[in-house]
């Protein structure tokens, strides 16, 4: 149910914004706030000397909460920062005189490839080519492909080749920059087709000259499947909600696609960032340690696909969640230069929202915990419990679902599913190891269980935890045995389902000999924007 | 990691470095050294990578089905245990109660010594006292001879019944006296609690006036007849302290255990009742019947 975002033509508002009705924006914030009382209190609850119970079972569950609520804390912060504006004065009389047939910078349009299929380039190549505005086109091919190659030349797209595949995508972005001279540079993935407008819209926002990138957001346009309907739906809440608040505090980040860049800025970092794989966050951090600023456009400008395996979602998450913790280990947010303080915790929350994966890690193993070894966070009553717990658990959904505007079990089952991913990058990133995660070679091996086994370990131990609780509950303390079952259940289904979901990829791969066919992208017809209606 | 601008290798945005192809470039040529060198390396890399990835998936297999094993073990285990705690009743209080030995005097006499004192050890066979005795067998002669009397077994003196110069009767009691290795904890239980019990339980004990705890063993009741017998140390049985209850028996596993200990110490009785031996008769039955 896409509220605010309705791409193509007819949707909405004219320039269609993201605001929230008045309405809804002011009943969250009463209830922010009321969830940000319960959560005291049941922090409060859980620090009384006489509640504690095993000490480092508690102190654990201590961590937990407190990850939670922490990362509650700064998401709210940031969506509530978010007032709401038009464009500025300025942006708008710059686009309206470029459409008028005003003078335009030269822009060059380079799209990124390493291997996609050829129909799938094709299409964001024909999209990017038939922008509005006068450009140039480039493909940068790392893929080496001569059908490509052939393409390019009968359709009139520049095709760019470099000698080496050094730094992956950076050093593709920045060695295509040696070879071209537009004053501004959009970079797109193979997969994120643009609309006819992306320019007309984005660039205007570059009159000021203190701006170094301007960033639209990831639309995925691939929904069926457990993958991409949870990847899309945690997409949405980031772009929607999240993203428009970091444009106030000068703090959105660049995410390697939809997004238009100063050239001059370009340099001034010595280009794309290449010592990580997330080149894009760190460019930005770069940027805005050098003065730079940066603005997100909540439009919907491009399309794209979601991951639609297990395998494909996972790389993603294990490469994002390894550039959200480099930042928090080693980005020196808190000591560096040339940061404000909003700044500084708005990067930080990018990191520290990653971290909730320990939390969550520790909440599927507390029912485990309590059902085999009867060791319990808390000793108190539980009717004394539930009076804290469940208002600060119940106030946090409350809002998450206000703010999301939906309940997709799908993105908390993806969630769940990748908690043990983002450990793994931690990990890597703690022990310097090689920032890779692979679980089959080159060939695409048929992959279910190895994608799945920090999962399935806790799986088998919560289904363990539910068969010991059964026998146990003749003995004692039926009410605690009773919802710790609860609670494993739950983990049981969720778990199951995601490493159900390895085997069902690996049947379908076997079935099609080939990743499941992908809807790709579609290219929206033009909408002219002078006239608000479509061409 | 040092971020300073400086530090980066630079990239000159209006450079131009030689041997790229681009659009306005020579066509792309096929036969290259530098293409066909790429499409061999490709090639390599996914025959080692083929053959390394089926060894990761097997070890996968094998890791998970590990986890299962040992999910499988240690939940027998544990469900084993907490079943059996299930059946972990506590019996409440016990008290380590002797069975009271009063050594009788053998004939009609007069007790002349004591030999031993309150709560002195003495050993089976030791001389506990010395009557003399006044045999009466032809007429007007008085002979009199000493008897000597004995502990039956070894134990601790609890009193002196017949104190040095009185007279006691023959069967009558001169010295009380009680074995610690033959005592038992005794408890006052209500009759549905009794119900429970099978001969042959294990029961734990345990007092803070000891370490670790003592194993015994559920034995039988003692009937409302039976209770004129006194006992040594605690309440004493003869009537149950719960109107309707009973009173019953545990035997420690070994002697050893209990004979060093004194009566009246408190234990805490733990019993499980899922430990009964096969056919075990509740104890509230009377054996035969």
């Amino acid at each position: 149910m896409d509220r605010t975002f309705l791409p193509g033509p007819g949707s909405g508002a004219p320039d269609g914004g993201v605001e929230t009705t008045p309405d809804l924006q002011r009943v969250g914030r009463l209830v922010i706030w009321a969830a940000v009382a319960a959560a005291c209190a049941y922090l409060y609850f859980l620090l009384i000397p006489a509640n504690r119970g095993t000490a480092w079972l508690w102190a654990l569950t201590l961590l937990a909460e407190g990850l939670t609520i922490l990362q509650a804390l700064s998401v709210w912060w940031t969506v509530l920062a978010h007032g709401g504006h038009r464009d500025p004065v300025e942006v708008v009389a710059w686009r309206q005189r470029m459409l008028d047939g005003g003078d335009i910078p030269s822009i060059d349009v380079f799209i990124t490839v390493a291997g996609e299929p050829l129909e799938l380039v094709a299409r964001t190549a024909l999209a990017a080519r038939d922008m509005r505005f006068p450009h140039e086109t480039w493909v940068l091919d790392d893929g080496r492909s001569g059908d490509l190659l052939a393409f390019c030349r009968s359709e009139k797209i520049g095709y760019l080749r470099r000698p080496d595949r050094r730094d992956a995508k950076a050093g593709n972005v920045n060695a295509a920059l040696q070879r071209t001279r537009g004053e501004f540079v959009a970079i797109f993935d193979a997969d994120h087709v643009p609309t006819v407008d992306f320019l007309v819209e984005a660039l205007p926002h570059l009159v000021d000259s203190r701006v170094a990138f301007v960033q639209s957001p990831q639309k995925y346009t691939n929904r069926d499947g457990l993958v991409p309907l949870g990847a899309s739906e945690a997409q949405r809440i980031f772009y929607e909600l999240v993203c428009p608040g970091k444009n106030h505090f000068n703090a959105a980040f660049c995410v390697g696609t939809n997004v238009i860049f100063r050239r001059s800025a370009l340099a001034d970092v010595g280009g794309l960032y290449s010592e990580s794989q997330s080149e894009d966050i760190w460019t930005s951090l770069l940027m805005h340690r050098r003065g730079w600023r940066s603005v997100f456009v909540p439009k919907v400008l491009a399309h794209g696909l979601a991951p639609d395996t297990l395998r494909s979602y996972f790389k993603q998450q294990f490469r994002w969640s390894r550039g959200g913790f480099e930042l928090l280990f080693t980005g020196k947010l808190l000591r560096g230069h040339g940061l404000s303080l909003d700044q500084r915790l708005q990067y930080l929350s990018t990191g520290t929202n990653y971290l909730l994966a320990f939390a969550m890690l520790i909440f599927q193993l507390l029912p485990a915990a309590y059902l085999l070894g009867g060791w319990s966070p808390v000793h108190a009553s539980l009717s004394n419990w539930l009076a804290f717990y469940l208002p600060f658990s119940l106030l946090l959904l409350l809002v998450t679902y206000l703010q999301a505007g939906s309940f997709r079990i799908s993105a908390i089952v993806m969630s769940i599913g990748s908690a043990p991913v983002h450990a793994q990058a931690a990990l890597s990133v703690l022990l310097r190891r090689r920032a890779s995660w692979n679980v089959t070679n080159a060939s695409g091996a048929v992959q279910s269980i190895e994608l799945v086994l920090p999962q399935f370990a806790l799986l088998v131990i919560n289904l363990l935890a539910i068969v010991v609780g059964v026998a146990a509950l003749r003995a004692g303390d039926r009410t605690g045995t009773f919802l710790a079952i609860g609670w494993a259940s739950l983990h049981v289904l969720i778990l199951g389902r995601v490493v159900a979901e390895a085997f069902i990829d690996s049947s379908r791969l076997r079935r099609t000999g080939s990743a499941p066919a992908s809807s790709l992208p579609p290219v929206l017809p033009a909408r002219d924007l002078v006239k608000g209606e479509s061409a | 990691m040092t971020l300073t601008h400086q530090d980066r290798r630079r990239v000159d945005p209006n450079s131009r470095p030689e041997g790229w192809v681009d659009d306005a470039g020579p066509p792309l040529d096929p036969d290259s050294p530098f293409t066909e060198k790429t499409a061999a390396e490709r090639r390599k890399v996914a025959r080692h990578g083929r053959a390394r990835g089926r060894l990761r998936t097997l070890a996968s297999w094998l890791t998970a089905v590990a986890i299962v094993v040992g999910a499988v073990y240690v939940g027998t285990l544990l469900t084993g245990y907490r079943l059996s705690s299930a059946k972990r009743v506590s019996l409440g209080s016990v008290i380590l109660t002797a069975r009271q030995i009063a050594v009788p005097a053998p004939v009609d006499g007069q007790v002349v010594s004591v030999s031993v004192r309150p709560s002195q050890t003495v050993a089976a066979g030791a001389t506990l006292a010395v009557m003399r005795v006044f045999d009466s067998r032809g007429a007007g002669t008085a002979t009199a001879s000493n008897v000597t009397i004995t502990a039956p077994v070894s134990g601790v003196v609890s009193s002196i019944t017949t104190p040095a110069g009185s007279g006691a009767q023959r069967g009558g009691p001169v010295v009380q006296m009680y074995d610690p290795s033959s005592q038992t904890f005794q408890a006052s239980l209500p009759t549905s609690a009794v119900s429970q019990l099978k001969r042959g339980m294990h029961v734990r004990l345990t007092s803070p006036a000891i370490s670790g705890w003592i194993p015994a063993i559920v034995d039988h009741v003692v009937s409302p007849l039976q209770q004129n017998g006194q006992t040594v140390g605690g309440t004493t049985t003869a009537s149950p302290t719960t109107p309707g209850g009973m009173t019953i028996v545990l035997r420690p596993r070994r002697a050893g255990y209990v004979s060093g200990l004194a009566p009246g110490l408190q234990f805490d009785a733990i019993v499980n009742t899922g430990s009964a031996p096969p056919h075990a008769p509740d104890i509230v039955r009377v054996v035969g019947s």
